[in-house]
């Protein structure tokens, strides 16, 4: 079973995500904060993690950071999904670390085989 | 005439020099002359600290201070005052100097006339007040410039925000609508989807009117950068029959493609597929028989020319000039028949012109319309490359 970190504070969303990936038959934890973030990464240990940018504490970009240098986490698919859409975001994030973008908001029918696909 | 009243300081330690400039003062025809003397620089300052004074003579040699120095030290004390530097019969050279250091001219001792000394002062404060005025504007655009960069960051800023927030609630409006609409969440009557149906199909149309609107502000900031690539034109032009064979199937209709072999492009494919999009979507929505033409063709010029045409209502004559301004979508009437954002036309418009081509209507009201799109086969950036 496919065990997925979502990172992200807005609790409609999450549930959303939830409602989408567990009927996938995916294993869902949540963070709500940056900083949970990383500690949920060291102690979940999921294989996939869907990070949102905007979030308390420290932001997605630099959760990214902290959870790549963790051991064993230097190639773990961290995909950002987000509502930034400016031109630049995207780069920003695969620059910042994220090996995927997802922009917000989600095409549900498609969500999951995209976040599948980074799981090679 | 009255005289101008002109206050003036005469730094010198030279009792002689001080009565050559006082004696000539007094017979100005055109100024009347207040004069102060010091014989030291620490005595100028104390005269200056009354203030009011419309030039300064200043002997750069004075027995605690020479040369430029004495230039300096007063400069530093008086920025708002012209000042004649008075200089030595063997010493010319350092005038020069002088005016290079921000005196207004300068005077060698024993070489100058009273016609020449009134000319000088005249010169000296008039030029003095030009650079005051020009140095005052300089400083207001200064700010001014300031200003304007600062709004400049806030506008990006706002539309990165603006962007974001409402994108945030669009993602659980559409994304529960569309469980709830597969079943996902137990099953709901033909009543129910047919309502939630035009909540979702609401939902889109509002997030295409908050996209297209990002765009134009976008685009409008100078916040949209081209992505070029190499690309088959037929590629694309095979994508646009894909995106639309459910809408044409479902109206009835006939969607041709006639495109040029082999053709590769190099400009932004998002950016024209974008365009080619908005301008189908408009020449399916406006056509209920017949059909829409897609063309492609290429001019000797190394232009490429797509045109949309349809069978369609048609525009009026009176309304062709509103049709690129933004919502202004031309059936303004309360029964407004055919959805859209008004923003398409004027957007496809502007990302033209960004692709460095056109967009060029002509239509007959009743019988059909034609959108014919210019642009370079290979986008500038990737010439000068």
């Amino acid at each position: 079973m496919i065990k997925i970190l979502i990172v992200e504070d807005n609790p409609d969303n999450l549930l959303l995500l939830r409602s989408i990936l567990e009927p996938a038959g995916m294993e869902v934890v949540e963070a709500h904060d940056g900083l949970a973030a990383v500690a949920a990464a060291r102690s979940h240990d999921p294989d996939v993690i869907v990070m949102d940018i905007q979030l308390p504490e420290i932001d997605g970009l630099e959760a990214t950071r902290r959870i790549r240098k963790l051991p064993g986490k230097s190639k773990i698919p961290i995909i950002a999904m987000t509502s930034y859409a400016m031109p630049g975001d995207r780069n920003l994030f695969f620059k910042g670390g994220c090996s995927g973008y997802i922009q917000k908001p989600i095409n549900v029918d498609t969500v999951v085989s995209e976040i599948l696909g980074f799981l090679e | 005439m009255q005289k101008n009243q002109i206050k003036v300081l005469v730094v010198d330690d030279v009792p002689q020099d001080v009565e050559v400039i006082q004696s000539m003062l007094a017979t100005s025809s055109v100024n009347r002359y207040s004069i102060e003397t010091a014989d030291r620089l620490a005595g100028a300052f104390r005269t200056l600290r009354a203030g009011g004074f419309d030039i300064i003579f200043l002997d750069l040699f004075l027995p605690e201070s020479k040369g430029i120095e004495t230039l300096r030290k007063i400069r530093a004390k008086t920025a708002g005052v012209p000042i004649i530097a008075l200089t030595r019969f063997d010493d010319e050279m350092i005038g020069a100097s002088a005016v290079k250091e921000g005196a207004q001219d300068y005077l060698v001792k024993g070489q100058f006339d009273t016609e020449l000394l009134h000319r000088t002062i005249q010169h000296a404060i008039e030029r003095h007040r030009t650079e005051e005025a020009i140095r005052r504007k300089n400083l207001e655009l200064e700010v001014l410039n300031k200003k304007l960069k600062e709004a400049d960051r806030l506008k990006s800023v706002f539309l990165a925000n603006m962007s974001h927030e409402l994108r945030t609630p669009m993602n659980s409006i559409i994304g529960f609508t569309t469980i709830i609409l597969k079943g996902m969440s137990g099953a709901i009557s033909d009543d129910q989807r047919k309502q939630l149906g035009i909540v979702k199909k609401n939902a889109e149309h509002l997030l295409q009117l908050i996209n297209e609107a990002l765009d134009v502000s976008k685009i409008e900031a100078g916040k949209i950068s081209l992505d070029c690539s190499t690309f088959n034109l037929t590629d694309l032009i095979k994508e646009i029959q894909v995106v639309f064979q459910p809408l044409i199937k479902k109206k009835d209709l006939y969607l041709k493609a006639e495109t040029i072999d082999n053709c590769t492009l190099h400009t932004d494919w998002v950016r024209l597929r974008q365009i080619l999009v908005n301008l189908t979507n408009n020449a399916v929505k406006f056509t209920n028989k017949g059909g829409v033409t897609v063309e492609a063709r290429q001019t000797k010029n190394e232009d490429i020319v797509i045109t949309i045409e349809d069978t369609g209502i048609g525009i009026k004559k009176e309304d062709m000039g509103m049709l690129f301004i933004p919502f202004h979508q031309l059936d303004m009437s309360r029964t407004k028949k055919y959805q859209g954002t008004g923003l398409g036309l004027h957007l496809s418009q502007k990302l033209a012109h960004l692709l460095g081509g056109s967009i060029k209507a002509d239509s007959t009201f009743g019988q059909g319309s034609r959108f014919v799109l210019t642009i370079p086969r290979r986008h500038e950036s990737a010439q000068a490359s």
